[in-house]
């Protein structure tokens, strides 16, 4: 029996009707727009802050954040890019979560230097940390660098290749090697400068540590630096990645081969100028100061505010071969609950703590 | 012919029943015995090792000598006189810590340690032994202050601390809440003992002491309460593949807390305020 058009009219209301009400459980996404483009406003050029936006889920979060680093008057941020989130299968590549920082970085001003590391699982042997990662795949994350360098050229300028070799912890738990190190560094340079000559490959980013030569957990950081150039380190950077935290020392504290504070930089420069590198520049990636209560490393956090402060004028006013000043850390996504959370210049809510309005205030904002 | 196939249908069945279930009683039997190469380890060696961040006191220090002191370090020695074994510290970095245990290089975490979830694939966790989060401290007696009533009231705390964050938070919320921030936190809980303040928040191991020695002052405090959006539990951490371990180390820390020992641990290092 054929139906009337009533009939079809009805249906399709019902079915209409049904088809929004399967609709209704699931939840609109919050539209973000990138919003009209902004200009970071300082008068400190070279100040700089070291993001962790790689497990910031949520896309507003990490457009809070830039805003907050702009109006903070940082023209740069250090932000970590971990291979393993974006290559989980060999091959098959998902770069959405870094697209939502670069666009936003890149939108409210703010320069990214992207730090690359963090090896995926297929990469590397059972019973092994992210931070393993043997021969066999150094080309793999050379492979991986070209990649992330390729989709992002011209909008990324500089890369960090590695972090804290001169850890055992960054290492995979093995005995640190400046020569394997090397070697991964080579590969991964190749790979960068194919995928965009004109990328700025930053390496070094050692962790500053007096451990005695005998520990199987660190190698002094001076020493693995001369090891590197032993090895052929002056072909395969641009820029020398450095840290130099100042940990309960004022930033002008003079600097010594027995102590770890902030002008450490200048004894790293030394070893660049006896190796013939004098012509390159340096970022200091990772500085700061912790303001816990409790960690013996730490001070109260209206010194840091000032330490921060001054440590930051002080590599603008004396160190012409340092471009960027990058403290640790801008914001953790969730509470770490230990004196790492000290470190942050705002709270995973994002209440700006001292050292953040100290700073904003000192950029002239 | 036909016969024949019968029997041997017959034959592959009477087999399955008798595997199957032996198949299905053997993996109840390997789930009643779990390999746990840790505990294998402890028990080889008589020895577990903890690793442990000596930088943070009163949990985890070293000494002039480079011994190992602090109430974490007590409570393993505690710990693994109960499993029957000795304790070993490692020093490790706080970022390094669950990495020793994943390439078994240490067998469990004691160092001040909360629980970070996105790591649970990694390791499982103990329940707390200790909650280091923000207390708000009161006068004893009268004129103390309630978290669910703070119109009106003034709370301080160390300018920049935790505390000092949350009553800047709550006063945007709270009709008359002033803060105080103080140089530090000592000062913030003299601020209460004053007058000048309602409360102070305060983290527990700065109070605990502090209220400890002031018992017999004119103005005794207390702890009121501790914040429950600023609580920071203390836990160990094992590898995901020591559920033995996990289990052992479970009922020690019940034990150490039922028989008193515990109390004992916490007066020594915080004072009788922290029983």
């Amino acid at each position: 029996m054929p139906l009337s058009w009533k009939q079809i009219f009805l249906w399709g209301v019902r079915l209409t009707l049904v088809w929004y009400l399967l609709r209704l459980p699931s939840v609109p996404r919050p539209l973000i727009v990138l919003g009209e483009p902004q200009t970071v406003k300082t008068m400190y050029p070279k100040t700089c802050v070291h993001t962790r936006m790689e497990n910031e889920v949520e896309e507003w979060k990490i457009q809070r954040t830039l805003i907050m680093v702009r109006e903070m008057g940082a023209p740069f941020i250090v932000e970590y890019f971990p291979w393993a989130y974006y290559e989980g299968a060999e091959g098959n590549y998902d770069f959405t979560h870094p697209d939502h920082v670069i666009d936003h970085a890149r939108n409210q001003g703010v320069t990214v230097i992207a730090r690359l590391g963090m090896v995926p699982q297929w990469a590397r042997e059972k019973n092994t940390t992210d931070t393993y990662l043997d021969e066999k795949h150094y080309t793999a994350f050379a492979k991986f660098v070209g990649k992330f360098i390729e989709r992002y050229r011209g909008k990324i300028n500089y890369v960090i290749l590695w972090n804290e070799p001169n850890l055992s912890l960054e290492w995979g738990y093995r005995q640190v090697n400046p020569q394997a190190y090397m070697a991964m560094l080579k590969e991964s340079y190749r790979a960068a400068k194919a995928a965009d000559p004109e990328i700025q490959v930053l390496a070094g980013a050692l962790a500053p540590t007096l451990e005695p030569d005998s520990s199987d957990f660190a190698m002094n950081d001076l020493i693995y630096l001369q090891k590197l150039y032993d090895a052929g380190f002056a072909s395969y950077y641009d820029i020398l990645s450095v840290h130099s935290y100042g940990l309960s020392f004022a930033p002008a504290d003079l600097p010594a081969l027995d102590a770890l504070n902030f002008r450490r930089v200048e004894l790293v420069r030394e070893i660049m100028i006896k190796n013939g590198d004098a012509g390159k520049k340096m970022m200091i990636t990772e500085a700061g100061w912790n303001d816990s209560p409790r960690w013996t490393r730490a001070v109260k956090p209206a010194l840091r505010a000032e330490y921060t402060v001054n440590a930051y004028d002080y590599a603008e006013k004396n160190w012409d071969y340092v471009l960027a000043t990058c403290m640790w850390a801008f914001r953790f996504p969730a509470p770490l609950y230990t004196y790492g959370d000290y470190y942050a210049f705002v709270t995973p809510d994002f209440t700006p703590r001292v050292v953040y309005e100290a700073v904003k205030k000192w950029t002239g904002n | 012919m036909k016969l024949n196939l019968l029997s041997f249908q017959r034959f592959i069945l009477l087999c399955s029943l008798l595997i199957a279930p032996l198949f299905i009683l053997s993996f109840f039997i390997v789930s009643l015995f779990p390999e746990d190469p840790a505990w294998q380890r402890i028990h080889q060696r008589k020895i577990i090792t903890f690793a442990t961040d000596a930088t943070f006191p009163p949990f985890a220090s070293l000494d002039e000598k480079g011994n190992f002191f602090g109430f974490d370090i007590d409570l393993g020695n505690e710990l693994a006189k109960r499993l029957g074994v000795k304790a070993e510290f490692e020093a490790v970095s706080y970022d390094g810590l669950l990495g020793t245990l994943i390439v078994n290089r240490d067998d469990a975490v004691l160092s001040a340690f909360v629980i970070q979830p996105e790591r649970s694939k990694e390791v499982s966790y103990t329940p707390s032994y200790f909650n280091a989060g923000v207390m708000l401290v009161t006068r004893v007696g009268g004129g103390g202050v309630l978290l669910n009533n703070l119109t009106n009231k003034t709370l301080a705390a160390e300018y920049g601390s935790e505390g000092d964050a949350l009553i800047r938070k709550w006063s945007r919320i709270t009709a008359g809440l002033k803060a105080l921030p103080t140089k530090d936190s000592i000062e913030a809980m003299q601020a209460v003992e004053q007058g000048r303040a309602d409360g102070a928040l305060v983290d527990a191991v700065s109070a605990y002491p502090y209220i400890s020695r002031g018992e017999s002052r004119a103005r005794p405090l207390k702890i009121s309460t501790s914040v429950s959006e600023a609580e920071a539990h203390y836990v160990l951490a094992v590898s995901i593949k020591s559920p033995i371990l996990l289990r052992e180390l479970t009922k020690a820390l019940e034990a150490i807390q039922t028989d008193g020992t515990m109390s004992k641990l916490r007066v020594k290092w915080f004072g009788e305020a922290a029983k």
